[in-house]
């Protein structure tokens, strides 16, 4: 059994099955429309739910039907676009921290990073807000050298915001705080 | 349907000063996102398409083309110099390109990808030229179930081809679809899936999506990788001679053909025709035992062939409004941006854009030569940026990118969330390409449907006995079933074969 496929299969199932249970709010007829908006919602749901049912299937059979890659050849897949060369990860028995590998780590370090961006950029505004969460990123990607984490930080905000706010004259959040 | 007045203003307008800058340094940082490990012609295209919404559509377009060309290129300089491709599109010149590097050939090699890149780029515009016409004056007869027939075909084509489970796929176009009915129902201007926010009464900006699961889902999946630097090689600065060019020619015309048919196909991208040039270029050599070990139409083919599929791609966006993969979607949603309507009536509308564009292509190609063999020294030095400093620009700009679409910060907290979402499909193996086409296809499937629907009193039997939408369907939903049929079929076969 191919437990990923079978989890997604069965979490897309869900999803299919929230949808249409969402869209009967969506009036089903109108004057102008005797389907109304509901009509599309629902077709795409069924379908969604028959291609997730479709994966939980295969999953439990541990079948993988590729899709018809021209010339690639039954069992071999395209490239993916990433470098696969390096690994997703440093090595199993690389330093954990409370049970989690630095990789891991640096995946939630930048999404937790990132949220917090959005959330303070209508507060303390574009610069102040760019200048913290850029450090903090170089940081988490791995460069700890003060001097290059602060002139990497300036530099980056310093272009974004001449290109962008300046040259292009793009409206940038401002502060709400102060 | 040929319009000479056109013909002559859409060849002053490319070769305007202001066009020609824009084209020049669309190819430029095209060449640039190209080396750049996981910076592909989607992720480029999609991060500065805000920044081109005060130009005028043409010239806005031409500079995403030459983004496009110069990332094809890009992709095979990284191949040759890290073996690593820059982008996927690249991965099949990695198997000769780092050989010749590794020989003290790198200029040379970087000079035979520039070369072949580019007269696989040009001579794809002239297929794209002559196919395209006929193909939209054709395809001026269709009404609605032909447009839901055409949607559908591109979509089941992109779902089933360059996916590793048809499965996959599939959910991750329907995904797509389902995003699309968020916002103002099209028929009735009633909210759906809204829940009360007036954000969403417009829908989801596709290009929000597409900054989301392209870029930002690339920066996390760096992220999680450790900080390696790539060894790059030593370069040599000799080019490849006249004569070896010349030698060289009849393979990178027929990969360019290759190239260009296989980018017509919706769903097959430059990636899969570099792979099948390269298999070609080895069967009518004179010399396969040379391939793998630095062969000179090893590197010319894939280079050739997954520049040809821009032209080919651009056939069916023109004349049809479908897009062939994830960079020819965001041109079509660009196209959708700035109120033009990709399709076959395009050429009526708009003959001076179209002309614009198919010069722009060409002239994009003699750009790309001289800009390839001039930077060609220099591009070894991009690979030399720290990961650290690279993947926060890219932050940088995705999230700038989103603040110049809409303005709202809920969208740029959108963009975080389609950014992990991309993780988590990239992670699974869902494809992302199928989900962004499904987006900027599902309105004019959805209306295409409900029209035709209404159209017919509610008879579905209109989609097959109009003959040109049933052929359409059916080949749809042949190339959807076929990977199924095959894997039963051979899985019989292998059970006889043990019996």
């Amino acid at each position: 059994m191919n437990r990923t496929n079978v989890l997604s299969g069965i979490v897309c199932f869900a999803i299919g099955a929230f949808v249409f249970w969402l869209s009967a709010d969506v009036p089903s007829f109108t004057a102008t429309d005797e389907l109304g908006g509901r009509f599309f919602p629902r077709l795409i749901s069924v379908l969604f739910m028959l291609a997730s049912l479709g994966l939980i299937i295969t999953g439990w059979m541990n079948i993988e039907i590729q899709g018809g890659q021209v010339g690639g050849g039954k069992g071999k897949s395209v490239p993916r676009d990433e470098d696969e060369r390096v690994p997703d990860d440093e090595p199993s028995d690389a330093l954990t921290i409370g049970g989690m590998r630095p990789g891991t780590l640096r995946l939630f370090g930048f999404i937790a990073v990132m949220a917090v961006y959005t959330m303070i950029l209508p507060l303390i505004g574009y610069i102040p807000a760019s200048l913290v969460v850029f450090a903090a990123l170089i940081m988490i990607a791995g460069e700890y050298r003060p001097l290059r984490v602060m002139l990497g930080t300036i530099g980056i905000t310093a272009v974004l915001y001449l290109l962008f706010a300046v040259i292009f004259g793009m409206n940038v959040p401002t502060a709400s705080l102060f | 349907m040929i319009e000479v007045a056109a013909i002559g203003e859409a060849l002053l307008n490319v070769l305007s000063p202001y066009t020609l800058f824009f084209l020049v340094l669309g190819v430029f940082i095209g060449i640039i996102a190209g080396i750049l490990p996981g910076i592909n012609g989607a992720i480029g295209i999609s991060l500065i398409l805000p920044f081109t919404f005060g130009m005028p559509p043409a010239t806005a377009l031409i500079m995403m083309l030459g983004l496009w060309g110069g990332q094809n290129f890009g992709g095979g300089v990284t191949a040759a110099l890290v073996h690593a491709p820059g982008a996927a599109s690249g991965a099949a010149t990695l198997f000769d390109g780092y050989p010749m590097a590794q020989k003290g050939q790198a200029g040379k090699a970087l000079g035979i990808i520039c070369i072949s890149s580019a007269i696989g780029w040009f001579l794809s515009t002239i297929l794209l030229a002559v196919i395209a016409l006929p193909l939209a004056a054709f395809a001026l007869r269709f009404s609605a179930p032909e447009y839901f027939a055409v949607g559908v075909f591109g979509l089941s084509m992109v779902a089933s081809m360059a996916t590793k489970n048809i499965f996959k796929g599939a959910i991750a176009t329907l995904m797509g679809l389902l995003i699309v009915t968020i916002g103002t129902d099209p028929f009735s201007g009633l909210p759906r899936f809204t829940f009360g926010r007036f954000e969403l009464m417009d829908g989801i900006n596709f290009l929000i999506v597409m900054i989301g699961v392209f870029a930002i889902a690339e920066v996390l999946v760096q992220a999680q990788k450790p900080n390696v630097q790539a060894k790059v090689q030593a370069f040599s600065r000799e080019l490849p001679t006249w004569k070896e060019v010349r030698a060289l020619l009849p393979t990178i015309f027929r990969s360019s053909g290759i190239g260009m048919l296989v980018g017509t196909a919706p769903g097959a991208g430059g990636s899969i025709a570099a792979f099948i040039a390269y298999n070609e270029a080895k069967r009518f050599s004179k010399h396969p035992e040379e391939f793998g070990h630095g062969s000179q139409e090893g590197v010319a083919a894939p280079e050739a062939a997954n520049n040809a599929t821009e032209g080919g791609a651009m056939v069916p966006l023109l004349a049809l409004g479908v897009p062939g993969s994830g960079a020819a979607a965001v041109i079509l949603a660009s196209m959708i941006l700035y109120g033009l309507r990709p399709g076959p009536q395009i050429f009526t509308e708009q003959p001076v854009l179209v002309y614009s564009l198919f010069f722009g292509l060409a002239i994009g190609a003699v750009v790309l030569l001289v800009l390839g063999l001039l930077l060609t020294p220099y591009l070894a030095l991009v690979m030399r940026i720290p990961k650290p400093y690279l993947i926060t620009g890219v932050t940088g700009i995705a999230f700038m990118a989103a603040m110049a679409i809409t303005g709202l910060l809920f969208d740029v907290r959108l963009v975080l969330f389609f950014g992990v979402l991309g993780y988590i499909m990239r992670k699974l193996d869902f494809p992302p390409a199928p989900m962004i086409l499904a987006l900027v296809l599902g309105f004019m499937i959805e209306t295409s449907l409900r029209r035709a629907l209404i159209m017919s009193d509610g008879d579905w039997t209109v989609f097959f006995t109009r003959p040109i939408s049933a052929v359409i369907l059916c080949v749809a939903l042949l190339s959807f079933f076929y990977p199924m049929i095959r894997e039963v079929v051979s899985r019989q076969r292998a059970k006889r074969r043990q019996a």
